[in-house]
């Protein structure tokens, strides 16, 4: 069980953190967000989003080891990034809602992992 | 497009001093770097071997700054990005999608021999596969005589079908994918009837070979024809990122409905999110045939005799304490390596090895020159016999030669038989029951007995285990083994860790091969593939796109036109031969001579049909009706199989075997994208009359500033 968990949370802390990352620019956070974030609020993002992408890393090892990780960690971020690039095109009023949604469930998928482990 | 003859003078020189003078200031590197090392001169050397490609590159870039006509470095290497590009988009597209093919060889070639099983998962235990297998294997009298027992678990590795239980006595024949074998029942334990022979088939391995060595062209031409391609698509990665300013807001810019400006987005989106997959395959693609793409860095070095290189070969080997050079190509070894046959000849022996419904046998990991995990091994270290794989044939010439080949097996003391001796066995059972215990659940791939060396040597048991531990060909921690009389664990001697240089290098061509990945791996693996394919292809396609001939200059190009139709006989077409080549596999014949490369004839025919239909075509119809050929081919891959056998979709969804549900899923897949490609294609040309208007009502600040932001990032001509 805690496999399955652990993966998908890596995959949703890496949504989120590029959520993060795109919603920081000025190209993307003017049309995603209903009012262009301030200043401060695109630094939070922009950190906030380093700090999961990070965080995501880390899961990856946990979950697949210091040598594949890393590896699987890489190819996941291109299918994240290419989502996320989809939503971005077709539906970019939805990319603030994504991406507390993958928050949310980073945080869930971890805690309960946590749990399954301990 | 008016060049002058200086300008094209001026041209050709850079070229030579980027192709020649490259080479030459590689090469003349890796002799610096050999000299001012001289303790360690062969690591030295090859260490500069690893690096020559970048300062290669480093060279090619030199060569093309400053361009004439151009302003400034950037705009010079966003010239040199897209020629590079186009020279060779067309063969690095075949190389991708043959490549990307690849990373399910075994999966596509078990499609291919629909006779073979359904593939079962199993809850059985190791242990009670194996004793099961064991008693069979006593039982028989053939098998009781052998020297070699190999037993094939149903087990998590890779297209493990079976469990088999092979027997062999370790001559060359029988140590090829042809050794007798019984097939268990994996619920019931019976002997099932010996089932009716795979068809012969070229199968993902030919797909396999035709990325690096193509096809109908003799292998030391083909490979170094790759290597040029592989290294111009370096030149065009690096320049292509050097171009590229904003990367990264890039990463999620797709603006779709614009023309040439959605193009030039899709093909950066897609290049952007893949880049380290390109960067990793680009590079470590050189390594393989390192030292015949960079023929003058070891004489530089060394000096041009024959011995003088032979000595760095064996300098190397003892350096790395590794028989298995990398990126030598066995190119003159006759005898064992397939690796100086002439693509037929190699192409023969692929049926062989995948006659027999063997999990991985045949079909097992050609391009593993080592004992990849997915290869079981049996232990040459300590004597007995060693299935050699066909598969192998290809790149290992070079490497089974340095192996010492144990003798053993010619000694008349140790042909009494493993069934003879079985009465003096240890619990073996026990011993793999342990194992699995440590190792997790199907974590076992293959178990192996052989006889020892000696009149009086025990026999070796040996656990492979399904799975790598190391992203390094050949690097993975030996496989368990242990004395069969006494249950004792022979701790074979601890390999010493190979050299950072060597280890980088192993670990770039087995992150190449991708053989550690396991599914979700794999299938990222393939994603990154097909994302390549599409860069590659989005390219292609830009580069026409940006030079439609307008009406204002004369409407017509011949080069352009030339282009056009390469890119449409390429980018559908390919794929349409692709679709053939799994159509003739269902359609011909099963006893037809050669059929294997009847299979791969179809390919090539399809494709150069699409060419010729492509010349005869409107532009935009012959994209249209190609697409929904290719598409329709595709599409109807499952139905052709539900027709042609009685493994379709739903028997394989039913039976759990999410390998072949897993194929066909794919071939959906793509008969999808393809399907709305070809959608894409039709709307465009349904509404030829509404672009213009568009263009003249729509406001002027907007066209403006997407041309601007057109020319803001560079990629011009």
């Amino acid at each position: 069980m805690m496999t399955a968990t652990l993966d998908w949370a890596a995959a949703m802390a890496a949504f989120a953190g590029m959520s993060g990352l795109c919603l920081a620019m000025d190209k993307h956070g003017e049309k995603a967000l209903p009012r262009a974030p301030s200043l401060p609020w695109q630094r939070g993002l922009y950190w906030g989003g380093w700090a999961m992408l990070l965080l995501s890393l880390a899961m990856g090892v946990v979950q697949w080891g210091a040598v594949f990780g890393p590896v699987i960690w890489t190819g996941m971020l291109s299918l994240v990034v290419g989502c996320l690039a989809l939503v971005l095109t077709y539906r970019v009023r939805w990319a603030p809602g994504l991406g507390i949604a993958s928050l949310v469930l980073t945080l869930i998928l971890a805690v309960s992992a946590w749990c399954v482990q301990a | 497009m008016n060049v002058s003859l200086p300008y094209r003078w001026n041209i050709f020189f850079r070229i030579l001093i980027a192709a020649g003078g490259g080479m030459f200031v590689a090469s003349f590197c890796v002799a610096v770097i050999a000299t001012l090392f001289p303790a360690h001169k062969a690591l030295a050397t090859y260490s500069g071997m690893l690096l020559s490609f970048v300062i290669w590159l480093l060279m090619a870039l030199f060569a093309f700054t400053k361009l004439p006509k151009k302003n400034g470095f950037r705009q010079s290497m966003s010239w040199l990005h897209t020629w590079t590009g186009l020279v060779v988009g067309w063969i690095l597209f075949f190389i991708f999608v043959t490549g990307t093919a690849s990373y399910a060889n075994r999966e596509i070639t078990r499609w291919m021999q629909p006779e073979r099983p359904m593939e079962s998962t199993t809850a059985r235990s190791a242990a009670t596969q194996f004793g099961h297998a064991i008693e069979a294997l006593r039982a028989h009298p053939d098998a009781a005589r052998a020297t070699n027992w190999t037993v094939d678990l149903v087990s998590n590795a890779r297209t493990s079908s079976q469990l088999t239980a092979r027997w062999s006595n370790g001559n060359a024949e029988q140590r090829g994918g042809n050794s007798p074998s019984i097939v268990l029942d994996v619920e019931d334990f019976s002997q099932a009837a010996p089932s009716e022979a795979a068809r012969q088939t070229a199968g993902g391995r030919a797909l396999l070979r035709m990325h690096y060595a193509l096809h109908y062209m003799p292998y030391g031409w083909a490979v170094r024809i790759v290597g040029i391609c592989t290294m111009l698509m370096f030149i065009a990665i690096i320049t292509g990122v050097i171009t590229h300013k904003k990367i990264f807001s890039d990463f999620f810019t797709f603006r779709p409905g614009k023309g040439q400006r959605s193009w030039l987005d899709a093909h950066n989106l897609i290049s952007v999110i893949s880049l380290p997959f390109y960067l990793m395959i680009t590079y470590s693609g050189l390594l393989f045939f390192l030292y015949a793409y960079l023929p003058l860095g070891v004489p530089f070095a060394y000096g041009f005799e024959q011995e003088k290189q032979q000595a760095y070969y064996a300098e190397l080997a003892q350096e790395t304490a590794s028989q298995r050079l990398i990126g030598r190509m066995a190119e003159r070894t006759g005898g064992g390596g397939g690796g100086g046959q002439q693509g037929a000849n190699a192409q023969r022996q692929v049926p062989q090895g995948m006659g027999n419904a063997r999990p991985g046998g045949g079909a097992a990991t050609p391009e593993s020159t080592g004992p990849g995990p997915q290869e079981m091994r049996a232990p040459s270290r300590v004597g007995g016999a060693r299935p050699e794989q066909n598969g192998n044939s290809d790149r290992s010439g070079g490497n089974s030669r340095g192996e010492v080949r144990p003798t053993g097996d010619e000694d008349p003391m140790t042909r009494r038989g493993l069934g003879a001796q079985s009465a003096r066995y240890t619990d073996i059972v026990a011993i793999v029951e342990r194992t699995e215990r440590q190792w997790g659940h199907g974590e076992i791939r293959s178990v192996v007995l052989t006889t020892g060396r000696g009149p009086d040597a025990p026999p070796v048991l040996q656990l492979a285990p399904a799975w790598g531990d190391s992203l390094r060909r050949g690097g993975n921690s030996p496989n368990l083994q242990f004395n069969a009389y006494t249950g004792e664990e022979i701790v074979s001697p601890q390999r010493a860790t190979p050299p950072l240089n060597e280890r980088i290098a192993a670990a770039m061509i087995g992150l190449h091969e991708g053989l550690f990945a396991r599914p979700l791996l794999r299938w990222l693996y393939l994603l990154a593939g097909l994302l390549g394919c599409a860069m590659i292809a989005s390219g292609l396609v830009l580069w026409t796109v940006k030079r439609r001939p307008t009406r204002e200059s004369g409407g017509f190009h011949l080069g352009h036109s030339l282009v056009e139709k390469l890119n449409i006989a390429t980018v559908a077409g390919l794929p349409l031969g692709l679709a053939v080549y799994f159509w003739a596999n269902r359609l011909l014949p099963v006893d037809l001579a050669d059929r294997a490369q009847w299979e791969i004839h179809a390919l090539f025919i399809a494709w150069l049909l699409s060419l010729a239909y492509a010349l005869a075509r409107p532009l935009m119809h012959a994209w249209r009706e190609m697409l929904i050929l290719t598409s329709a081919s595709w599409f109807l891959l499952p139905v052709l199989n539900a027709i042609t056998t009685n493994k379709h979709l739903l028997a394989a969804l039913t039976a759990g075997d999410w390998v072949l549900v897993s194929v066909e899923t794919v071939f959906i897949g793509v008969g999808l994208v393809f399907a709305w490609a070809a959608w894409k294609v039709h709307t465009k040309m349904q509404a030829p009359a509404r672009r213009p208007r568009r263009k003249a009502r729509g406001s002027a600040p907007e066209t403006q500033t997407s041309k601007e932001s057109i020319a803001d990032d560079e990629v011009n001509t």
